[in-house]
């Protein structure tokens, strides 16, 4: 005992350093996915409004650039539209729109809520996307965020005025896909090489895709029907037993992601909340 | 109290650095090319380099782990800052002792800077320390082996970047002192 304690004195420096790095690498490890519970994340009151005066400072440099893209989705938005909005598009700037979509239930209500992105990376194993709206304006963990061109992710963490939503760039983030052939696939992305493309998995090897070809999402994942995720560019090598992988060029830029859609639907964030429950579980069980 | 406000400004200073301009770095200008992939360059470990050369074990840990936790509130990664700024803390007076063990005692509670310490021992020493906290931070970060190139690759490329701006704020920040001690 006293020469333990001898060890302990004579290498209390080191022990220490173990002690401190044990506990960073356990709250890190345990945190590794993208859906983590820590309380360590930038949606956080202090953060978030850090982030949101960062937002406000650096706001002029791509002005123009930004309205160019906006006038470009309204136009494509009233063109979808056809009808003039209900109520005044000055007060209120959601919308709401109806989606047929199967015999069984007829019509699907998607509410789609304008958001400003605050902070964004790409350069990590699960990147993060820092929005400016919180449980304050109706967001709830498991909805499901769009931008102009295609899909962005998912809210994983809601604060009171903030939010935070893992990007399609994440470990263990698959979105399911179908082709112009109505072939089911699953997006994931692999390559931490580039925020510009993702791998396709699961096309038989019956089905050959061409370069060009748009990869859309099926609605089996959180996000609706129909909405882009983006284009083929050429087979992968390897794969034979999940059939053929293909890489495609995701249509949204990651980089330059500034407006985008948060969609309110309730049955969807139902059923993934409850496929994630059955996900820990079955990690848990391992 | 004088030096306490020396300290309190370079952390903000540097912690608002590193959060609102070089963690948008990646982001606003297109460092990826040619499929290499993107990164960010990493300033705050200057922080625990560059505190007093005899300064006790305890005070580097303890700001160490204040700084860790500032940053992964900041990037949404909890604990992987913090364990490798710990790391460095950890290494940091073997480094010392390394590079500069008879001057020692004669710096005792002087700042390490580039005047005081020569150029080519302060490069050797903030190089390394630098080395090995990026390592750490990309192998933890990217979490396979798989891809070792990768995690070496951007451990040089931004550790470069890391040190070049260390140096570029060592030639601003501090004075050629009048004459020699």
């Amino acid at each position: 005992m006293r020469n333990l304690l001898l060890i302990l004195h004579k290498y209390h420096k080191f022990f220490i350093f173990l002690l401190l790095e044990i506990i960073c690498l356990s709250v890190f490890v345990r945190n590794n996915n993208y859906q983590f519970q820590s309380y360590l994340h930038s949606a956080r009151g202090v953060s978030g409004a850090v982030y949101k005066k960062k937002k406000g400072w650096t706001n002029y440099i791509n002005l123009s650039e930004k309205n160019k893209k906006l006038q470009a989705e309204n136009a494509l938005l009233k063109s979808k539209l056809g009808t003039p909005l209900a109520n005044n598009p000055l007060k209120d700037t959601s919308f709401s729109r109806l989606v047929a979509a199967d015999s069984i239930r007829q019509t699907i209500h998607y509410k789609y809520v304008p958001a400003r992105v605050l902070n964004n990376s790409f350069d990590k194993k699960n990147n993060f996307i820092t929005l400016n709206l919180g449980s304050k304006n109706g967001i709830k963990k498991n909805m499901s965020v769009v931008g102009s061109k295609g899909i962005v992710g998912k809210i994983t963490h809601v604060s009171t005025n903030y939010s935070l939503a893992a990007s399609v760039l994440s470990n263990e983030f698959g979105v399911s896909a179908v082709t112009p052939k109505n072939t089911l696939s699953k997006v994931a992305w692999e390559s931490l090489r580039s925020p510009y493309h993702a791998v396709l998995t699961g096309i038989p090897e019956s089905e050959k895709l061409k370069k060009g070809d748009t990869i859309l999402t099926s609605g089996f994942s959180q996000f609706p029907q129909q909405v882009m995720i983006g284009r083929v560019i050429g087979k992968l090598k390897g794969g034979t037993t999940g059939g053929g992988r293909y890489k495609i060029r995701l249509s949204t830029d990651f980089r330059k992601l500034d407006f985008v859609y948060i969609i309110k639907d309730e049955t969807t964030m139902e059923r993934t909340m409850l496929e994630d429950s059955a996900k820990i579980v079955e990690t848990n069980n391992e | 109290m004088n030096k306490l406000v020396y300290y309190i400004g370079q952390f903000l200073f540097v912690l608002a650095f590193q959060i609102i301009i070089l963690n948008d770095m990646a982001i606003n200008s297109s460092i990826t090319v040619l499929g290499i992939p993107s990164f960010i360059p990493l300033l705050y470990p200057v922080l625990i380099l560059l505190l007093p050369i005899r300064s006790n074990y305890y005070a580097p840990m303890g700001y160490a782990v204040l700084i860790g936790l500032v940053l992964d509130i900041f990037s949404s990664t909890p604990g992987l800052h913090t364990a490798c700024l710990i790391l460095l803390a950890y290494l940091r007076p073997r480094l010392l002792r390394l590079f500069f063990q008879q001057d020692e005692k004669k710096l005792g509670w002087a700042r390490p800077t580039i005047y005081r310490l020569g150029f080519i021992p302060f490069l050797f020493y903030i190089a390394s320390g630098i080395i090995i906290h990026h390592f750490f931070y990309f192998s933890l970060q990217i979490w396979s082996w798989s891809n070792f190139l990768i995690i070496l690759y951007k451990t040089i490329v931004s550790g470069i970047l890391t040190v070049l701006m260390i140096l570029i704020g060592q030639f601003i920040f501090y004075s050629r002192p009048k004459f020699k001690s």
